[in-house]
């Protein structure tokens, strides 16, 4: 038992470790994308049709890509990154990759909630784009964004449990090397039972912060 | 101030035609008109939400219709906007809602505390300050988005059917309410509408839109004595079977 607990402690630090990195990155990156997505899309406050249409197009190319093939189709670039192709630093390259298409596509969805006559209002008291973003789209989208960042840390737990099949650490790695090819049904019962327990606390955190700050 | 603006959409399609209308300084203008006629499309252009085809939007002086950029953004702190829908921030409170277009004008932060004080008080909202809109009725948010609107001392008020959501003792307040920020703000009000009710009640002169032209301006009297268009006597005669 006592072996079970500290293999699942560490694996569950890993993991934590791994999905908060990317979900930092991830974020970072995505908000990015996907405000240029929602500003330059037609009738948008920077309203550029090439722009838009490229990153549309590199966004739905990389969400198309199965998250297992990613992981080592990269393994180049992740060495290149970080030095190594093995551990939990280098599965959060492969996942700070597929994520951020797919933070994009949240984030718009979010920004896109934001009411259009709000915007409008704001551009006819003289706002610039710079002012839009930072007084309109974030804090009105805000609840939503909370809720996307949720949904983004559920999906990061379960990608980094397939970057642990290639050797990636974490709970997914744990559970395949010892529940999986050492048929220990008590540890792989174990991590899911932690994983369950991990989302559930992700869940319940996000829709209480997202209930915070909405104010309809 | 409104000179010769025709809006077009797509080949056919004339929204406005030739619309050619002046406010007076001080003056409450209405513009009334049935859905279609083109309302929307003047509010929109007057904003300059959209570009016009033609014609010119002179608002003190500096024709909205055609700058861009930073001298649109600073013309357009002449204009404050009174939406249909009137638009606050879900995610700010009152006081907050009034100190946006401070805050995007660049205005210092004490300067923008007593200002929304100042407007607060005047507006009698003082203890709805921290509120969100979600929070206040309907005639709360109304005094909330005319005072948004005043914020930046516009010299040109528009208000877009500020009547129309709100229930007649309300929709009386409101305009009793526009009354006296006429008076003591001293601004210019123009005020698109379908109700001849909202033209009556405050209205020095009034136009009237029928297919994207102004078929008829005049007095409120002269309107109501003796219409001249079809227009006109349609929403006469619609008052009357109302009443």
């Amino acid at each position: 038992m006592n072996e079970i607990t500290s293999l699942l402690w560490q694996s569950t630090l890993e993991t934590l470790y791994m999905v908060a990195v990317a979900a930092l990155f991830s974020l970072c990156g995505g908000l990015a994308l996907g405000l240029l997505l929602v500003v330059t899309r037609a009738n948008g406050i920077l309203e550029a049709k090439w722009l838009n249409r490229t990153l549309e197009t590199i966004t739905n190319m990389a969400r198309s890509i199965p998250f297992i093939i990613l992981l080592v189709a990269i393994v180049p670039f992740t060495r290149f990154v970080v030095g190594t192709s093995i551990g939990t630093d280098a599965a959060i390259v492969p996942l700070v990759v597929g994520a951020i298409p797919y933070v994009a596509r949240l984030i718009e969805t979010a920004l896109l909630e934001v009411d259009g006559g709000v915007v409008e209002a704001a551009v006819t008291m003289g706002a610039t784009p710079w002012h839009i973003i930072w007084k309109v789209y974030l804090p009105e989208g805000l609840p939503a964004l909370i809720r996307a960042v949720t949904i983004l840390s559920l999906t990061l737990i379960s990608y980094s449990a397939m970057a642990g099949a290639v050797g990636g650490g974490g709970l997914g790695d744990l559970a395949i090397r010892y529940g999986y090819q050492r048929f220990r049904p008590d540890v792989m019962l174990s991590t899911v039972a932690v994983l369950i327990v991990i989302v559930q606390t992700f869940q319940f955190a996000g829709n209480r912060l997202a209930r915070k700050f909405d104010h309809r | 101030m409104i000179e010769s603006l025709s809006k077009r959409y797509g080949q056919t399609v004339a929204a406005l035609a030739d619309v050619d209308l002046s406010v007076e300084r001080g003056c409450v203008q209405g513009v009334i008109g049935f859905s279609g006629a083109g309302k929307s499309t003047l509010l929109r252009c007057i904003c300059a939400l959209e570009k016009p085809d033609e014609g010119r939007i002179l608002i003190d002086g500096s024709d909205v219709a055609h700058l861009d950029g930073a001298a649109l953004r600073k013309a357009r702190r002449k204009l404050g906007v009174v939406f249909q829908q009137l638009n606050l921030l879900r995610s700010r409170t009152a006081a907050e809602n009034i100190a946006l277009p401070l805050e995007l004008s660049g205005t210092a932060k004490p300067r923008i505390q007593e200002r929304v004080a100042e407007l607060l008080a005047w507006f009698g909202l003082e203890d709805k300050a921290s509120q969100y809109p979600a929070q206040l009725s309907g005639g709360q948010r109304q005094r909330v988005a005319i005072a948004r609107a005043l914020a930046l001392n516009p010299s040109v008020l528009l208000t877009d059917e500020p009547t129309s959501a709100l229930d007649p003792e309300t929709t009386a307040s409101v305009l009793e309410l526009l009354g006296r920020v006429r008076k003591e703000f001293g601004v210019t009000i123009l005020l698109i509408t379908h109700e001849l009710q909202a033209v009556r009640a405050i209205c020095d002169r009034v136009a009237v839109l029928d297919g994207g032209r102004i078929v008829e301006e005049g007095t409120v009297e002269q309107l109501l004595a003796r219409p001249s268009s079809t227009a006109a006597k349609r929403l006469l005669a619609g008052q009357m079977s109302l009443v």
